[in-house]
């Protein structure tokens, strides 16, 4: 006996004795179940999950919908705003001017863009928020106020971009043709004003509540630049900025400003540099002759 | 797509799987008959058989999603056959599959017809021989038999029945070798004629 324990001879037999089969219509209907079932199958599994991939692209659609939804519109509105919110600068040139229209001066202001102006009432106007808060503050160093005005901008750019007031610029330039840089403010960020001095030429004609004039004219001067970064603080999203950053900004609004004194000067407009020059020793106080080159130095208001 | 005759029997169980209809009729003409033969033998009575072989084959036909030729394709088969044996026994109350006695038994298979006591003429003792050899099995303890038909009708190794019933292979071996001492007993007396008319 082999290791399946078989024997050939009682295989042989019983393969000879064992014959039965199943009916026919037994195997009929075996095969024909078994037809149908593969004949269903396929299409029953499909039916079953046709949905799956459906109801997972609806799930996805459902969520970016949502998210979109749900996504506040600052996210997206800040830089817009902050690109084109009127900013002291803007404010100061609707103050400006009458006097550059009745001198009629080459560095005549040109009107802001369209998109400037619709998204202008978004940010607060510098002169009302000066209003709200301006109870309750202090005159704010110059410079401290411009330190949050760079953080501001430094929150709004890439550092290596170029600086919003220099965007601004390119944009008016555009829009311009080559207006002066201190007219090109309107564009800027809302930042320290540069020129709070300019307030006393917007009271000779132009809208009080629109400039930070009227509030320049009651409040002490060394108080001006502090309007708008308080308006700044109340609507601002403020994040701390690099001190790097902040000292450039600094640099360049003073810088502009003795442009602007100049400019007014080389135009014949001495009252107006004057006044300018006044307003830029009452807000930097004592830093100011160190600030100022030397031939605008000598010459006093 | 016709199935290949040729295809093993797992390939045209995947085949079938996939919902080729064709390869079943292959599957099926191949272990037809040692299904229902081996649930005739076990159920010994035709229309329980009928009943129980369109079981079989049904339960297949459900089950073939969850297939996996993990294991032959016999073995698979044949258990489903096992279980709706079992499931037959205990519906009937005569579930005496696993209490292979094998002494019991002798009795049964010492009362089979002796070929010497009938003495028909030749061609009716050939014609008898299948009968006898089927009683000779049917007389076999429920294990024994089991692992007879298991091995004649489905092909089964030792190792497969041995997997296929829970027993243990040496088990199974105790039990092929009781039975097939019994059958030869049984069918000493008619040597000449197997190799006559049916070796």
């Amino acid at each position: 006996m082999n290791e399946n324990e078989r024997d050939p001879r009682l295989d042989a037999a019983w393969s000879a004795a064992s014959r039965e089969q199943p009916p026919p219509a037994l195997d009929a209907a075996i095969r024909a179940a078994a037809r149908r079932a593969a004949d269903s199958g396929p299409r029953g599994k499909r039916s079953k999950h046709w949905w799956y991939p459906v109801a997972a692209a609806a799930t996805v659609a459902l969520f970016a919908v949502g998210i979109a939804q749900l996504t506040p519109p600052e996210r997206v509105a800040p830089a817009a705003v902050s690109d084109t919110a009127p900013a002291p600068g803007e404010l100061r040139q609707d103050s400006v001017a009458p006097a550059a229209e009745a001198a009629s001066a080459p560095s005549a202001a040109p009107s802001p863009p369209p998109m400037q102006r619709r998204y202008a009432p978004e940010e607060p106007a510098p002169a009302t928020a000066a209003k709200v808060t301006g109870e309750h503050s202090r005159p704010a160093p110059a410079m401290a106020g411009k330190k949050t005005a760079g953080a501001s901008d430094a929150k709004r750019r890439p550092p290596e971009g170029p600086a919003p007031q220099d965007r601004a610029a390119a944009e008016a330039a555009g829009a311009g043709q080559g207006a002066p840089s201190a007219l090109r403010a309107p564009a800027a960020p809302p930042s320290s004003n540069p020129f709070p001095a300019a307030a006393p030429a917007a009271q000779s004609g132009r809208d009080e509540n629109l400039g930070t004039g009227s509030l320049n004219a009651t409040a002490p001067p060394a108080a001006a630049p502090a309007a708008p970064m308080a308006s700044r603080a109340a609507v601002a999203r403020a994040a701390p900025a690099s001190d790097a950053l902040t000292q450039t900004a600094a640099e360049r609004r003073v810088e502009e400003w003795i442009k602007r004194i100049r400019d007014l000067k080389n135009a014949g407009r001495q009252d107006d540099a004057a006044k300018e020059l006044a307003a830029f020793r009452s807000a930097y106080g004592a830093q100011a002759d160190a600030l100022l080159p030397a031939d605008l130095r000598s010459s006093k208001p | 797509m016709p199935a290949p005759a040729a295809a093993s029997d797992e390939d045209l169980m995947l085949a079938y799987v996939a919902g080729d209809a064709a390869a079943f009729d292959v599957l099926y003409d191949r272990h037809r008959g040692g299904i229902y033969r081996y649930l005739l033998r076990q159920a010994r009575h035709a229309g329980i058989a009928d009943e129980l072989f369109q079981d079989v084959w049904m339960n297949l036909i459900r089950a073939r999603a969850s297939y996996a030729p993990t294991a032959k394709f016999t073995t698979w088969l044949y258990r489903l056959a096992h279980n709706r044996l079992i499931d037959h026994y205990r519906a009937s109350g005569h579930l005496k599959l696993v209490s292979a006695n094998d002494e019991a038994h002798a009795d049964a298979v010492a009362r089979l017809p002796s070929p010497r006591e009938d003495e028909p003429h030749a061609r009716a003792e050939r014609r008898e021989l299948g009968e006898r050899l089927r009683a000779a099995v049917a007389a076999l303890p429920p294990a024994q038999r089991e692992a007879f038909l298991l091995q004649q009708e489905g092909g089964l190794s030792l190792a497969e029945i041995a997997e296929l019933t829970g027993a243990g292979a040496e088990t199974v071996k105790s039990r092929l070798r009781y039975a097939l001492a019994k059958l030869r007993e049984t069918l000493g007396d008619l040597d000449g004629q197997w190799r006559e008319g049916l070796g």
